[in-house]
Parts: structure tokens; sequence; C-alpha cells
């Protein structure tokens, strides 16, 4: 990889991470889980990135895993929900200029291009959700049902 | 609260404490009203229950409301869910808060307390932090589709403009969906503008990064999470909700585009 490359990578794995912290501080995510944010984006390109050649579907799809991946384990580790770290992450893999094309297709009409781009951003969604969802049942076998928390039984509420 | 004797002599009939049914209630409303997942909130009133002693309960959520049965049916309580926002520091805040009940089982009292003060604690970001982040987050990701700096630019401009024009809008539906519909009336605006004024500059990229922040990506995300979880009920709910809201943004794409297509831009494409 030449030095001009590597440093358009970094640039653009600094643009992942920077767009779900964004979002992150947007939707009031706790502070502690901002870096991990950034680790999710970056998890996102990262994976995603080099296998653009094989089209939309696949490189979103690891994308999306990716992120699910990092976010299930910062998840038990910060004990904080998993949506608080994989909603920002998945940011950067969302199909902006896909659905912004249909939508111009669908004002102006452009209703070939309304279609296809909109087929196609459906798809590019449907694999994200695809990636989100094998991770995360991988994680829920991982985990098991946890037993409920050990409690005496017959032991009724204090009262005030 | 319903109590019903049972003829069993065990003095388990007694119904469950009033306090117990309402701190279930308020974290189960506080989760879902940050967004959570409707699996974590059964499973969180569930887990409350339990702490104090009742082992007969069941949980049933959906995204807009909560009905939880205590002590094997001798008690129910409802909760209905109005005010739904997707607030990640909440969804935080009660999630530890619902930790801290199980393993501390404090006298529920005290758990109501802690309610009051994760209900009122206030922004965990100053005010600033939201324009500049959308600013930040704007350009970024217009960088990432192949945007050039003046694009970026013009983004991080729209994603200004467009979070101090609803800061405060609060987390009523009806206002969300006017949010993300004024957002891609601005951001369209703001591109048409500066891509008339600098030479060069390519409104679809301004566009895409000008919205990519008020794209229903947590709605989605939730979506997808509760119909892994066999709750198709509340995914296809939140599905609703994502696609809605991509429906206001478009509207609002929509309109500006068609506006400014024949008067701006002499009919070009954008």
């Amino acid at each position: 990889m030449s030095a001009a490359a590597l440093l358009a990578s970094v640039g653009y794995a600094a643009a992942a991470a920077t767009t779900s912290v964004a979002f992150a501080v947007l939707r009031n995510a706790p502070r502690r889980t901002l870096w991990v944010c950034a680790l999710a984006g970056l998890a996102a390109w990262a994976a995603s990135a080099p296998i653009q050649y094989l089209g939309e579907t696949a490189p979103v799809f690891l994308g999306g895993a990716a992120v699910t991946a990092v976010a299930e384990v910062a998840a038990a580790r910060l004990r904080v929900p998993v949506l608080t770290v994989l909603a920002p992450g998945i940011l950067p893999l969302t199909p902006g200029l896909l659905a912004y094309h249909s939508i111009l297709g669908l004002a102006t009409g452009g209703y070939d291009v309304a279609v296809r781009d909109g087929i196609l951003a459906l798809f590019w969604a449907g694999s994200l959700a695809a990636g989100i969802a094998a991770v995360g049942l991988v994680a829920r076998a991982l985990r098991g049902r946890r037993p409920a928390a050990p409690t005496e039984t017959g032991v009724s509420a204090d009262r005030p | 609260m319903a109590e019903t004797a049972t003829g069993g002599a065990s003095r388990q009939a007694q119904g469950p404490d009033a306090t117990v049914v309402g701190l279930v209630l308020d974290v189960g409303e506080g989760l879902l009203s940050a967004g959570a997942e409707t699996e974590r909130v059964e499973d969180t009133a569930v887990r409350i229950a339990n702490a104090y002693g009742d082992r007969d309960v069941d949980a049933f959520a959906v995204p807009t409301g909560l009905f939880v049965s205590f002590a094997g049916g001798r008690a129910t309580g409802m909760r209905r869910v109005r005010n739904r926002g997707m607030d990640l520091g909440r969804l935080a805040d009660w999630n530890d808060l619902a930790r801290r009940v199980c393993e501390e089982r404090p006298p529920a009292a005290t758990g109501a307390d802690w309610v009051r003060q994760v209900t009122a604690r206030g922004e965990p970001y100053p005010a600033w932090a939201a324009p500049v982040m959308a600013a930040a987050g704007n350009a970024a990701f217009t960088y990432l589709v192949g945007g050039r700096a003046t694009e970026a630019a013009l983004a991080a401009l729209s994603g200004v403009v467009v979070q101090a024009a609803v800061r405060g809008v609060g987390s009523h539906f009806t206002r969300r969906f006017f949010h993300a519909a004024a957002g891609g009336f601005a951001a369209v605006l703001i591109a048409a503008a500066g891509a008339h004024v600098l030479p060069g500059v390519r409104p679809v990229m301004v566009v895409t990064g000008g919205i990519v922040l008020l794209l229903p990506g947590l709605a989605l995300t939730a979506a997808v999470r509760d119909m892994l979880t066999g709750d198709f009920l509340a995914g296809a709910a939140r599905s609703l909700e994502a696609l809605v809201t991509a429906a206001a943004l478009a509207a609002g794409v929509a309109l500006a585009s068609s506006l400014l297509l024949s008067h701006v831009l002499g009919g070009g494409p954008l």
C-alpha cells in the first residue's frame, strides 16, 4: 500500500469514527461509551472498505457483523445496553447516497432511478440487518439465558 | 390494586406491594421511552419483581405500553408509554438503576427515590455540543462517501443550522416527524445555495452528509434486535417508525428539490 493510500485510509477511518461519535453525542450516549462508539464506527469501516469491490451487500453485511461484535463485547464489559454502542456504530454503513438518489428520483419524475436505487438501498439495509442479526444470535447463544437474580423465597418487599 | 383471597392456607394470597408494582412500571416505562428493546423491558420487569420476592411474574411489553402481572395474576399493572424518544443516556441510566435494584434490593420507597433521581437528571452534554457534533458528523460522513472539502463544509453548516433550529424540539413523535422533514428541507436548500455560489460543489454530496444524522438508525437497529428475539410485534412497530421517519425526511428533501430544480438550478439534475 502506498503512503498516499495509507493516509487516505486513516482519513476515512477517522471520518467513520467521527460520524459514530457525533450520532452518539446527539443521542445523549453516556460519556464513558463514546470511545467505544468511535471504535464501533472504525470497525464498520475497516470491515467493509477492503472488500468494497464485491458490491454493496457483502461489505455491508460484514461491517454490520463487525459493529455488532464490538457492541456486544463492549456492552458486557461496560455494563450498558448493546444499543448504546450498536446504533451509533452502524451509522457509517447507512445507504445515504442511494436513499437520497431514490428520493430525488421520486421528486423529479426519474422513476427508473428511484426504483433502482430504492431497491438497492433496501438490499443494503437488509444485509446490514442480517449482519447485526447473525452476530447478535451468536452472542445470545454464548451468553445463554441467565437465571434470575437469587432471592430467598417467600421474602416479601420491605414496607416503608 | 386488586387483591383476591385464594382458598389455600398460605398467606401468599396477599397481593404484591403497591410500591413494588409502581417501581417495576416506572423502570419499564423509563426503558421503553428511551427506546429499549421490548425483550429487555420484559426481562427487567420480571427481574425486579423477582428481587422483591415475587417469583410468579409475567410481563408483556410493546413499544407503546407495558403490562405486568404480579403474584400469579393477583395484581396487574399497566403503563401506557406516550413520550418516546431515542435517548441512549437515559437507556443506560434506567439499565443501571434496574441492575442496582436487583443487586441491592433496597426498600421499595428507596427505589422510588432512585427513579425520581433518574427522571430529574439533566442533559449530559452542554448545549453547544449538539451543533458542533452535528457539524463534525455531517462533514465526516460527506468525506466518507467521497465528498470534497467544500462539500463537507457545507454539510457541516447544514448540521449546525438543523441542530440549532431543533434544540428543544422534544421527543414527541409528531414533532420528531417535522424535525426530520425540516432537516431534509434545510439540507437541500443549503446544498443548492452552496452549489450556486461555489463552483464544483455537487449538491448530492452535501445533502447526503446533511441528512445522515437524521436517518432513523436507532429505530432500525432496535427493530432488527426486536425481531431477532422473535418479538415481531415490536419489530414491526419499530420498522414502521423507522419508515415513517425516513418518509418525513424524504418529504422535506423532495419538497425542497422540486421547488429548486426549476427555479435555481434551471432544471439540471441535483
